[in-house]
Protein backbone atom coordinates (compact mmCIF):
# COMPACT_ATOMS: atom_id res chain seq x y z
CA UNK A 1 0.00 0.00 0.00
CA UNK A 2 2.91 2.31 0.94
CA UNK A 3 6.05 1.84 0.11
CA UNK A 4 8.86 4.76 0.83
CA UNK A 5 12.52 4.16 -0.75
CA UNK A 6 15.59 5.95 0.14
CA UNK A 7 13.49 8.94 0.78
CA UNK A 8 14.49 12.68 1.61
CA UNK A 9 12.90 15.66 2.24
CA UNK A 10 15.12 19.01 2.41
CA UNK A 11 13.21 22.59 2.97
CA UNK A 12 14.67 25.43 1.59
CA UNK A 13 18.31 24.15 1.05
CA UNK A 14 19.25 23.31 4.48
CA UNK A 15 17.18 21.56 7.40
CA UNK A 16 16.17 18.44 6.14
CA UNK A 17 13.08 17.25 7.29
CA UNK A 18 13.37 13.50 6.02
CA UNK A 19 16.18 11.86 5.68
CA UNK A 20 17.04 8.78 3.78
CA UNK A 21 13.65 6.75 4.64
CA UNK A 22 12.77 3.33 3.50
CA UNK A 23 9.60 1.98 4.63
CA UNK A 24 6.88 -0.28 3.76
CA UNK A 25 3.12 -0.64 4.89
CA UNK A 26 0.99 -3.08 4.09
CA UNK A 27 -2.37 -3.53 2.99
CA UNK A 28 -4.40 -4.15 6.01
CA UNK A 29 -2.05 -2.98 8.47
CA UNK A 30 -2.27 -0.33 11.29
CA UNK A 31 0.95 1.63 11.79
CA UNK A 32 1.63 4.52 14.83
CA UNK A 33 3.90 6.65 13.89
CA UNK A 34 5.53 8.86 16.86
CA UNK A 35 8.38 11.00 17.73
CA UNK A 36 9.15 13.81 19.48
CA UNK A 37 7.81 16.95 17.39
CA UNK A 38 9.91 18.12 14.48
CA UNK A 39 11.28 14.21 14.21
CA UNK A 40 9.44 13.71 10.82
CA UNK A 41 6.17 12.60 11.37
CA UNK A 42 4.15 15.15 9.56
CA UNK A 43 6.23 15.54 6.43
CA UNK A 44 6.10 11.78 6.48
CA UNK A 45 2.37 12.02 6.58
CA UNK A 46 2.15 14.69 3.86
CA UNK A 47 4.68 13.09 1.57
CA UNK A 48 1.54 10.20 1.46
CA UNK A 49 -0.98 12.57 0.41
CA UNK A 50 1.64 14.30 -2.03
CA UNK A 51 0.97 18.25 0.49
CA UNK A 52 4.87 17.34 -0.17
CA UNK A 53 7.34 16.09 -2.92
CA UNK A 54 10.16 14.27 -1.40
CA UNK A 55 13.57 15.97 -2.60
CA UNK A 56 14.93 12.57 -3.31
CA UNK A 57 13.58 8.97 -3.39
CA UNK A 58 10.42 7.36 -4.38
CA UNK A 59 7.10 7.42 -2.58
CA UNK A 60 4.63 4.99 -3.63
CA UNK A 61 1.31 5.17 -2.19
CA UNK A 62 -0.96 2.51 -4.09
CA UNK A 63 0.96 1.68 -6.49
CA UNK A 64 1.35 5.62 -7.62
CA UNK A 65 4.65 7.16 -7.68
CA UNK A 66 3.90 9.95 -5.87
CA UNK A 67 7.42 12.31 -7.11
CA UNK A 68 6.27 11.96 -10.42
CA UNK A 69 2.44 12.32 -10.46
CA UNK A 70 1.21 15.66 -12.70
CA UNK A 71 -0.51 17.97 -10.58
CA UNK A 72 -4.10 17.25 -12.29
CA UNK A 73 -3.56 13.65 -10.91
CA UNK A 74 -3.30 14.66 -6.93
CA UNK A 75 -7.71 15.33 -6.40
CA UNK A 76 -7.92 11.24 -7.65
CA UNK A 77 -5.08 10.37 -5.43
CA UNK A 78 -6.77 11.90 -2.37
CA UNK A 79 -10.55 10.38 -3.04
CA UNK A 80 -8.66 6.99 -2.30
CA UNK A 81 -7.40 7.95 1.08
CA UNK A 82 -9.02 10.01 4.12
CA UNK A 83 -7.24 12.27 6.24
CA UNK A 84 -7.81 13.33 9.85
CA UNK A 85 -6.48 16.21 11.85
CA UNK A 86 -5.19 17.43 15.45
CA UNK A 87 -7.60 20.19 14.87
CA UNK A 88 -10.65 18.39 13.51
CA UNK A 89 -11.38 20.44 10.58
CA UNK A 90 -15.02 21.02 10.49
CA UNK A 91 -16.84 24.18 9.15
CA UNK A 92 -18.78 25.72 12.07
CA UNK A 93 -21.69 26.70 9.67
CA UNK A 94 -22.50 23.62 8.89
CA UNK A 95 -24.19 20.86 10.15
CA UNK A 96 -22.74 17.76 10.70
CA UNK A 97 -24.27 15.89 8.18
CA UNK A 98 -23.62 18.71 6.15
CA UNK A 99 -19.97 18.83 7.09
CA UNK A 100 -19.66 15.25 5.83
CA UNK A 101 -22.18 15.38 2.75
CA UNK A 102 -19.63 18.48 1.95
CA UNK A 103 -16.60 15.82 0.71
CA UNK A 104 -18.87 13.77 -1.34
CA UNK A 105 -20.50 17.38 -2.77
CA UNK A 106 -17.08 18.95 -3.39
CA UNK A 107 -15.80 15.93 -5.87
CA UNK A 108 -19.53 16.26 -7.70
CA UNK A 109 -20.97 13.42 -6.02
CA UNK A 110 -24.95 13.71 -6.35
CA UNK A 111 -28.09 14.05 -3.99
CA UNK A 112 -28.67 10.54 -3.93
CA UNK A 113 -25.22 9.35 -2.95
CA UNK A 114 -24.68 11.56 -0.57
CA UNK A 115 -28.31 10.22 1.14
CA UNK A 116 -26.92 7.15 0.89
CA UNK A 117 -23.48 7.35 1.82
CA UNK A 118 -23.37 10.23 4.38
CA UNK A 119 -25.73 8.10 7.04
CA UNK A 120 -23.44 5.10 6.81
CA UNK A 121 -20.38 6.75 7.49
CA UNK A 122 -22.31 8.60 10.51
CA UNK A 123 -23.36 5.73 11.55
CA UNK A 124 -19.44 3.64 11.86
CA UNK A 125 -18.45 6.62 14.03
CA UNK A 126 -21.68 6.48 16.10
CA UNK A 127 -22.79 10.20 15.62
CA UNK A 128 -26.18 8.78 13.61
CA UNK A 129 -28.25 11.10 16.29
CA UNK A 130 -26.10 14.25 16.31
CA UNK A 131 -26.41 14.64 12.19
CA UNK A 132 -28.56 17.83 12.92
CA UNK A 133 -26.22 19.73 15.36
CA UNK A 134 -23.53 22.18 14.61
CA UNK A 135 -19.89 21.52 15.55
CA UNK A 136 -19.85 23.98 18.44
CA UNK A 137 -22.99 21.96 20.18
CA UNK A 138 -20.75 18.94 20.07
CA UNK A 139 -17.76 17.95 22.32
CA UNK A 140 -14.28 17.18 21.03
CA UNK A 141 -14.26 13.69 20.41
CA UNK A 142 -17.69 13.92 18.48
CA UNK A 143 -16.16 16.43 16.36
CA UNK A 144 -13.20 14.40 15.72
CA UNK A 145 -15.25 11.25 14.87
CA UNK A 146 -17.57 13.98 12.64
CA UNK A 147 -13.74 14.10 10.64
CA UNK A 148 -13.48 10.58 10.89
CA UNK A 149 -16.71 9.90 9.05
CA UNK A 150 -16.08 12.66 6.79
CA UNK A 151 -12.51 10.63 6.06
CA UNK A 152 -14.43 7.80 5.02
CA UNK A 153 -17.22 8.71 3.77
CA UNK A 154 -15.84 8.15 0.21
CA UNK A 155 -15.00 4.55 1.34
CA UNK A 156 -10.88 5.01 0.82
CA UNK A 157 -8.99 2.43 1.41
CA UNK A 158 -6.14 4.21 3.46
CA UNK A 159 -6.44 6.23 5.91
CA UNK A 160 -4.31 8.92 7.44
CA UNK A 161 -4.44 10.63 10.88
CA UNK A 162 -2.19 13.30 12.06
CA UNK A 163 -2.18 13.59 15.91
CA UNK A 164 -5.92 12.73 15.97
CA UNK A 165 -6.34 12.46 19.55
CA UNK A 166 -4.50 15.80 20.46
CA UNK A 167 -7.08 17.74 21.72
CA UNK A 168 -8.81 15.13 23.74
CA UNK A 169 -9.22 13.55 27.06
CA UNK A 170 -8.21 9.91 27.74
CA UNK A 171 -11.29 8.72 27.60
CA UNK A 172 -11.96 10.36 24.58
CA UNK A 173 -9.24 9.71 22.81
CA UNK A 174 -9.51 5.88 23.86
CA UNK A 175 -13.17 5.94 22.10
CA UNK A 176 -11.23 7.52 18.93
CA UNK A 177 -8.44 4.50 19.32
CA UNK A 178 -11.92 1.97 19.02
CA UNK A 179 -13.21 3.85 15.85
CA UNK A 180 -10.05 3.98 14.28
CA UNK A 181 -8.86 0.00 15.08
CA UNK A 182 -12.98 -0.77 13.86
CA UNK A 183 -12.07 0.87 10.62
CA UNK A 184 -8.94 -1.30 9.90
CA UNK A 185 -11.28 -4.42 11.29
CA UNK A 186 -13.07 -3.20 8.08
CA UNK A 187 -10.12 -3.40 5.63
CA UNK A 188 -8.53 -0.17 5.29
CA UNK A 189 -4.99 0.33 6.00
CA UNK A 190 -4.42 2.94 8.94
CA UNK A 191 -1.66 5.49 9.45
CA UNK A 192 -1.23 7.71 12.61
CA UNK A 193 1.07 10.03 13.64
CA UNK A 194 0.37 10.64 17.60
CA UNK A 195 1.81 12.10 20.88
CA UNK A 196 -0.33 9.96 22.32
CA UNK A 197 1.35 7.00 24.44
CA UNK A 198 -1.61 5.76 26.33
CA UNK A 199 -3.42 4.59 23.29
CA UNK A 200 0.06 3.28 21.45
CA UNK A 201 0.76 1.34 24.54
CA UNK A 202 -2.75 -0.15 24.72
CA UNK A 203 -3.28 -1.03 21.02
CA UNK A 204 0.00 -2.71 20.70
CA UNK A 205 0.10 -1.85 16.95
CA UNK A 206 2.86 -1.51 14.45
CA UNK A 207 5.23 1.50 15.65
CA UNK A 208 7.46 3.46 13.60
CA UNK A 209 9.78 6.10 16.00
CA UNK A 210 11.38 8.93 13.54
CA UNK A 211 13.92 11.23 15.14
CA UNK A 212 15.88 13.99 13.61
CA UNK A 213 13.88 13.20 10.26
CA UNK A 214 15.32 9.02 10.42
CA UNK A 215 13.33 6.23 11.54
CA UNK A 216 14.88 4.39 14.46
CA UNK A 217 12.99 2.01 15.27
CA UNK A 218 10.30 0.14 13.69
CA UNK A 219 8.13 -2.43 15.90
CA UNK A 220 5.36 -5.10 15.11
CA UNK A 221 3.64 -4.63 18.18
CA UNK A 222 5.11 -1.85 19.85
CA UNK A 223 4.37 0.42 22.30
CA UNK A 224 5.38 4.53 22.63
CA UNK A 225 8.76 4.86 24.36
CA UNK A 226 11.25 2.03 23.48
CA UNK A 227 13.10 1.98 27.13
CA UNK A 228 10.31 1.43 29.03
CA UNK A 229 9.48 -1.62 27.36
CA UNK A 230 9.45 -4.28 30.66
CA UNK A 231 7.50 -1.78 32.51
CA UNK A 232 4.65 -1.15 29.87
CA UNK A 233 4.58 -4.91 29.74
CA UNK A 234 4.25 -5.59 33.44
CA UNK A 235 2.62 -2.06 33.99
CA UNK A 236 4.36 -0.69 36.64
CA UNK A 237 4.52 2.71 34.94
CA UNK A 238 1.91 4.67 32.93
CA UNK B 1 -20.46 18.45 -14.32
CA UNK B 2 -24.02 17.47 -13.04
CA UNK B 3 -26.63 19.64 -12.54
CA UNK B 4 -27.25 19.36 -9.04
CA UNK B 5 -23.29 20.18 -8.44
CA UNK B 6 -24.02 23.44 -10.54
CA UNK B 7 -26.65 23.95 -7.81
CA UNK B 8 -24.25 23.02 -4.99
CA UNK B 9 -21.56 25.45 -6.13
CA UNK B 10 -24.06 28.24 -6.64
CA UNK B 11 -25.06 27.44 -3.14
CA UNK B 12 -21.51 28.23 -1.64
CA UNK B 13 -21.05 30.95 -3.46
CA UNK B 14 -24.33 32.97 -2.35
CA UNK B 15 -23.03 31.50 1.20
CA UNK B 16 -20.11 33.43 0.44
CA UNK B 17 -21.74 36.93 -0.63
CA UNK B 18 -23.42 36.90 2.79
CA UNK B 19 -21.11 35.30 4.87
CA UNK B 20 -18.40 38.50 3.42
CA UNK B 21 -21.68 40.91 4.52
CA UNK B 22 -20.18 44.45 4.85
CA UNK B 23 -17.45 43.43 2.47
CA UNK B 24 -19.92 42.17 -0.18
CA UNK B 25 -21.87 45.47 0.07
CA UNK B 26 -18.51 47.10 -0.43
CA UNK B 27 -17.39 45.21 -3.21
CA UNK B 28 -20.56 45.60 -4.37
CA UNK B 29 -21.26 49.35 -4.11
CA UNK B 30 -17.68 49.87 -5.53
CA UNK B 31 -18.12 48.16 -8.37
CA UNK B 32 -21.15 50.08 -8.85
CA UNK B 33 -19.85 53.00 -9.08
CA UNK B 34 -16.67 52.17 -11.30
CA UNK B 35 -18.70 50.74 -13.79
CA UNK B 36 -21.27 53.81 -13.47
CA UNK B 37 -18.18 55.69 -13.95
CA UNK B 38 -16.81 53.34 -16.84
CA UNK B 39 -20.76 53.22 -18.25
CA UNK B 40 -21.28 56.47 -18.09
CA UNK B 41 -18.17 57.84 -19.57
CA UNK B 42 -18.35 54.89 -21.97
CA UNK B 43 -22.05 55.89 -22.72
CA UNK B 44 -21.39 59.83 -23.64
CA UNK B 45 -18.17 59.12 -25.52
CA UNK B 46 -20.35 56.72 -27.47
CA UNK B 47 -23.48 59.44 -28.21
CA UNK B 48 -20.46 62.27 -28.63
CA UNK B 49 -18.91 59.46 -31.29
CA UNK B 50 -22.15 59.05 -32.52
CA UNK B 51 -22.88 62.76 -33.10
CA UNK B 52 -19.98 63.79 -34.17
CA UNK B 53 -20.02 60.36 -36.80
CA UNK B 54 -23.48 62.17 -38.09
CA UNK B 55 -22.39 65.58 -38.67
CA UNK B 56 -20.10 65.07 -41.66
CA UNK B 57 -23.24 64.02 -43.31
CA UNK B 58 -25.07 66.97 -43.03
CA UNK B 59 -22.27 68.66 -45.33
CA UNK B 60 -23.26 68.27 -48.57
CA UNK B 61 -20.64 69.31 -51.74
CA UNK B 62 -22.21 72.15 -53.36
CA UNK B 63 -21.97 71.73 -57.65
CA UNK B 64 -22.47 75.16 -59.64
CA UNK B 65 -23.68 74.77 -63.19
CA UNK B 66 -22.22 77.53 -65.98
CA UNK B 67 -24.38 80.22 -65.95
CA UNK B 68 -27.24 80.17 -68.37
CA UNK B 69 -27.59 76.58 -68.67
CA UNK B 70 -30.77 75.09 -69.65
CA UNK B 71 -32.98 73.27 -66.58
CA UNK B 72 -32.88 70.62 -69.26
CA UNK B 73 -28.95 69.86 -69.13
CA UNK B 74 -28.91 70.53 -65.13
CA UNK B 75 -31.51 67.46 -64.87
CA UNK B 76 -29.44 65.47 -67.16
CA UNK B 77 -26.38 65.94 -64.59
CA UNK B 78 -28.08 65.66 -62.04
CA UNK B 79 -28.85 61.93 -63.18
CA UNK B 80 -25.25 61.41 -64.24
CA UNK B 81 -24.32 62.22 -60.72
CA UNK B 82 -26.82 59.80 -59.29
CA UNK B 83 -25.32 57.04 -61.28
CA UNK B 84 -22.14 57.43 -59.58
CA UNK B 85 -21.46 55.03 -57.13
CA UNK B 86 -21.27 56.57 -53.19
CA UNK B 87 -24.29 58.83 -53.88
CA UNK B 88 -26.86 59.01 -51.71
CA UNK B 89 -29.10 61.40 -52.61
CA UNK B 90 -28.12 64.69 -55.14
CA UNK B 91 -31.17 67.52 -54.70
CA UNK B 92 -31.85 70.19 -57.03
CA UNK B 93 -31.31 73.94 -55.54
CA UNK B 94 -32.93 75.74 -58.21
CA UNK B 95 -31.69 79.29 -59.41
CA UNK B 96 -35.02 80.76 -58.76
CA UNK B 97 -35.02 79.26 -55.28
CA UNK B 98 -31.73 80.52 -54.17
CA UNK B 99 -33.08 83.92 -55.62
CA UNK B 100 -35.25 83.59 -53.25
CA UNK B 101 -33.72 83.06 -50.45
CA UNK B 102 -30.71 85.11 -50.97
CA UNK B 103 -32.01 87.99 -51.95
CA UNK B 104 -33.32 90.13 -48.76
CA UNK B 105 -35.21 92.60 -51.54
CA UNK B 106 -36.73 89.88 -53.08
CA UNK B 107 -40.22 90.80 -54.08
CA UNK B 108 -39.84 94.92 -53.09
CA UNK B 109 -37.15 95.17 -56.37
CA UNK B 110 -38.35 92.48 -58.09
CA UNK B 111 -39.01 94.64 -60.88
CA UNK B 112 -36.32 96.82 -60.76
CA UNK B 113 -33.96 93.96 -60.61
CA UNK B 114 -35.49 91.75 -62.84
CA UNK B 115 -32.14 89.64 -64.31
CA UNK B 116 -31.55 86.22 -61.77
CA UNK B 117 -27.89 86.07 -61.50
CA UNK B 118 -27.52 83.07 -59.98
CA UNK B 119 -26.84 79.93 -61.41
CA UNK B 120 -28.46 76.13 -60.89
CA UNK B 121 -27.11 74.53 -57.60
CA UNK B 122 -26.80 70.61 -57.42
CA UNK B 123 -26.52 69.55 -53.33
CA UNK B 124 -24.69 66.33 -53.86
CA UNK B 125 -24.69 63.83 -50.71
CA UNK B 126 -22.25 61.00 -50.23
CA UNK B 127 -23.10 57.30 -48.28
CA UNK B 128 -19.43 58.03 -46.76
CA UNK B 129 -18.15 61.33 -45.37
CA UNK B 130 -14.64 60.28 -45.85
CA UNK B 131 -15.26 60.08 -49.42
CA UNK B 132 -16.48 63.66 -49.64
CA UNK B 133 -12.81 65.06 -50.91
CA UNK B 134 -12.71 61.85 -53.86
CA UNK B 135 -16.11 62.71 -55.52
CA UNK B 136 -15.58 66.83 -54.90
CA UNK B 137 -12.69 66.18 -57.10
CA UNK B 138 -14.24 64.17 -59.69
CA UNK B 139 -17.10 66.13 -59.96
CA UNK B 140 -14.73 69.52 -60.79
CA UNK B 141 -13.38 67.57 -63.54
CA UNK B 142 -14.15 69.63 -66.31
CA UNK B 143 -13.44 66.73 -68.51
CA UNK B 144 -16.23 64.47 -67.07
CA UNK B 145 -18.60 66.95 -66.25
CA UNK B 146 -18.47 70.37 -68.52
CA UNK B 147 -21.46 71.96 -67.29
CA UNK B 148 -20.03 72.22 -63.64
CA UNK B 149 -18.89 75.89 -63.12
CA UNK B 150 -17.70 75.43 -59.48
CA UNK B 151 -17.86 72.34 -56.94
CA UNK B 152 -17.23 73.39 -53.15
CA UNK B 153 -17.04 71.00 -50.26
CA UNK B 154 -16.26 70.99 -46.25
CA UNK B 155 -13.44 69.49 -46.23
CA UNK B 156 -11.90 71.35 -43.46
CA UNK B 157 -14.55 71.05 -41.58
CA UNK B 158 -14.85 67.67 -42.22
CA UNK B 159 -10.92 66.89 -41.24
CA UNK B 160 -11.49 68.86 -37.52
CA UNK B 161 -14.29 66.38 -36.98
CA UNK B 162 -12.83 63.72 -37.58
CA UNK B 163 -9.59 63.93 -35.87
CA UNK B 164 -12.46 65.07 -32.77
CA UNK B 165 -14.26 62.26 -33.08
CA UNK B 166 -10.94 60.01 -33.53
CA UNK B 167 -10.01 61.72 -30.23
CA UNK B 168 -13.08 61.06 -28.87
CA UNK B 169 -12.34 57.28 -29.00
CA UNK B 170 -8.85 57.25 -28.20
CA UNK B 171 -9.13 59.20 -24.65
CA UNK B 172 -12.38 57.20 -24.36
CA UNK B 173 -11.17 54.16 -24.92
CA UNK B 174 -8.13 54.79 -22.70
CA UNK B 175 -10.14 55.77 -19.76
CA UNK B 176 -12.29 52.84 -20.53
CA UNK B 177 -9.36 50.65 -19.93
CA UNK B 178 -7.95 51.89 -16.98
CA UNK B 179 -11.56 51.90 -15.36
CA UNK B 180 -12.15 48.21 -16.01
CA UNK B 181 -8.36 47.57 -14.65
CA UNK B 182 -9.73 49.48 -11.76
CA UNK B 183 -12.62 47.32 -11.05
CA UNK B 184 -11.31 44.61 -11.67
CA UNK B 185 -8.58 45.05 -9.09
CA UNK B 186 -11.58 46.19 -6.56
CA UNK B 187 -13.39 42.60 -7.26
CA UNK B 188 -9.59 40.91 -6.93
CA UNK B 189 -9.44 42.17 -3.41
CA UNK B 190 -12.46 41.35 -2.54
CA UNK B 191 -11.91 37.85 -3.39
CA UNK B 192 -8.84 37.55 -2.02
CA UNK B 193 -11.09 38.34 1.37
CA UNK B 194 -13.35 35.16 0.12
CA UNK B 195 -10.12 33.20 -0.62
CA UNK B 196 -8.89 33.95 3.31
CA UNK B 197 -11.65 33.50 4.64
CA UNK B 198 -12.54 30.28 3.23
CA UNK B 199 -9.00 28.62 3.71
CA UNK B 200 -10.25 25.94 5.99
CA UNK B 201 -12.73 24.81 3.33
CA UNK B 202 -10.68 25.20 0.23
CA UNK B 203 -8.24 22.64 2.31
CA UNK B 204 -10.29 20.36 3.10
CA UNK B 205 -11.84 20.18 -0.63
CA UNK B 206 -8.46 20.44 -1.42
CA UNK B 207 -7.73 16.95 1.24
CA UNK B 208 -10.50 15.20 -0.36
CA UNK B 209 -9.80 15.69 -3.73
CA UNK B 210 -11.66 18.51 -5.27
CA UNK B 211 -10.79 19.58 -8.54
CA UNK B 212 -8.93 22.76 -8.92
CA UNK B 213 -11.72 23.84 -11.29
CA UNK B 214 -14.55 22.58 -8.48
CA UNK B 215 -13.07 24.99 -5.86
CA UNK B 216 -12.67 27.99 -8.03
CA UNK B 217 -16.01 27.74 -9.37
CA UNK B 218 -18.00 29.45 -6.32
CA UNK B 219 -15.34 31.96 -6.09
CA UNK B 220 -15.46 32.68 -9.58
CA UNK B 221 -19.02 32.44 -9.59
CA UNK B 222 -19.20 34.93 -6.08
CA UNK B 223 -16.81 37.63 -8.52
CA UNK B 224 -19.20 37.32 -11.39
CA UNK B 225 -22.46 38.19 -9.06
CA UNK B 226 -20.53 41.21 -7.56
CA UNK B 227 -19.81 42.47 -11.78
CA UNK B 228 -23.55 41.40 -12.60
CA UNK B 229 -25.31 43.56 -9.41
CA UNK B 230 -22.79 46.41 -9.30
CA UNK B 231 -23.02 46.73 -13.23
CA UNK B 232 -27.08 46.40 -12.96
CA UNK B 233 -26.94 48.93 -10.48
CA UNK B 234 -24.34 51.35 -12.00
CA UNK B 235 -26.99 50.76 -15.81
CA UNK B 236 -29.96 51.75 -13.38
CA UNK B 237 -27.79 55.32 -12.63
CA UNK B 238 -26.19 55.68 -16.17
CA UNK B 239 -29.91 55.52 -17.83
CA UNK B 240 -31.08 57.89 -15.14
CA UNK B 241 -29.00 60.66 -15.72
CA UNK B 242 -28.70 59.70 -19.42
CA UNK B 243 -32.75 60.40 -19.37
CA UNK B 244 -32.00 63.62 -16.98
CA UNK B 245 -28.91 64.77 -19.43
CA UNK B 246 -31.32 64.76 -22.49
CA UNK B 247 -34.68 65.78 -20.30
CA UNK B 248 -32.40 69.51 -19.58
CA UNK B 249 -30.67 69.65 -23.06
CA UNK B 250 -34.14 69.35 -24.74
CA UNK B 251 -34.90 73.02 -23.09
CA UNK B 252 -32.82 74.58 -25.50
CA UNK B 253 -33.62 74.84 -28.89
CA UNK B 254 -29.83 74.29 -30.36
CA UNK B 255 -29.84 72.91 -34.13
CA UNK B 256 -27.29 70.69 -33.11
CA UNK B 257 -29.83 69.05 -30.83
CA UNK B 258 -31.59 67.98 -33.84
CA UNK B 259 -28.65 66.36 -35.82
CA UNK B 260 -28.80 64.22 -32.80
CA UNK B 261 -28.98 60.62 -33.47
CA UNK B 262 -31.28 58.71 -31.50
CA UNK B 263 -30.47 57.31 -28.41
CA UNK B 264 -29.55 53.39 -27.97
CA UNK B 265 -32.24 51.51 -26.10
CA UNK B 266 -32.46 51.09 -21.90
CA UNK B 267 -32.49 47.18 -22.67
CA UNK B 268 -29.12 47.39 -24.77
CA UNK B 269 -27.20 49.55 -22.37
CA UNK B 270 -28.18 47.09 -19.63
CA UNK B 271 -27.38 44.45 -21.40
CA UNK B 272 -23.45 45.80 -22.87
CA UNK B 273 -23.09 47.59 -18.66
CA UNK B 274 -24.49 43.80 -17.36
CA UNK B 275 -22.16 41.48 -19.76
CA UNK B 276 -19.16 44.34 -19.04
CA UNK B 277 -20.25 43.24 -15.44
CA UNK B 278 -19.79 39.90 -15.25
CA UNK B 279 -16.37 40.24 -17.49
CA UNK B 280 -14.70 42.17 -14.97
CA UNK B 281 -16.22 40.61 -12.26
CA UNK B 282 -14.56 37.51 -13.83
CA UNK B 283 -11.55 38.77 -14.51
CA UNK B 284 -10.89 39.89 -11.02
CA UNK B 285 -12.21 36.68 -9.20
CA UNK B 286 -9.69 34.41 -11.99
CA UNK B 287 -6.76 36.71 -11.17
CA UNK B 288 -7.29 36.24 -7.38
CA UNK B 289 -7.71 32.70 -7.67
CA UNK B 290 -5.04 32.16 -9.25
CA UNK B 291 -2.85 34.40 -7.37
CA UNK B 292 -4.05 33.04 -3.91
CA UNK B 293 -5.18 29.73 -4.22
CA UNK B 294 -2.02 28.64 -4.91
CA UNK B 295 -0.58 29.59 -1.35
CA UNK B 296 -2.91 27.84 0.96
Amino acid sequence: MIELQDVSVVYSGERSALSRVSLRIEKGEFAFVVGSTGAGKSTFLKLLYRAEIATSGKVIVAGQNLSQMRRRDVPLLRRRMGVVFQDFGLLPDKTIFENVAFALRVIGAGRREVRKKVPTALDAVGLTHRCDAFPNQISGGEQQRVAIARALVNEPPLLLADEPTGNLDPDTSHGIAEILSQVNLRGTTVVVATHDKQIVDTMRRRVVEFSYGRIIRDERQGIYDRYDREEAVTGERR
Amino acid sequence: MRFSSLVFLMGEAGRNVRRNGLMSLAALSTVAIAMAVLGGAVYSLYRLHQFAEAQPRQFEIAVFMRFGQTRQKTEDVRRRIQALPGVETVALYSREQAWKDNNPLYGQVKDALDDNPLSDCLQVRVGDPKDTARMSALLANAAEFPEVEAVRDAKDELEKLFTFSRLVRNIGGAAAILLFLATALVIQNTIRLTVHARRKEIRIMQLVGATPGFIKLPMVLEGIFYGIAGAACAGGLVLFAAHQVSAYAGQFRSPLAADMPPAASPLVVLGILIAGGALVGWTGSALSVRRFLRRI
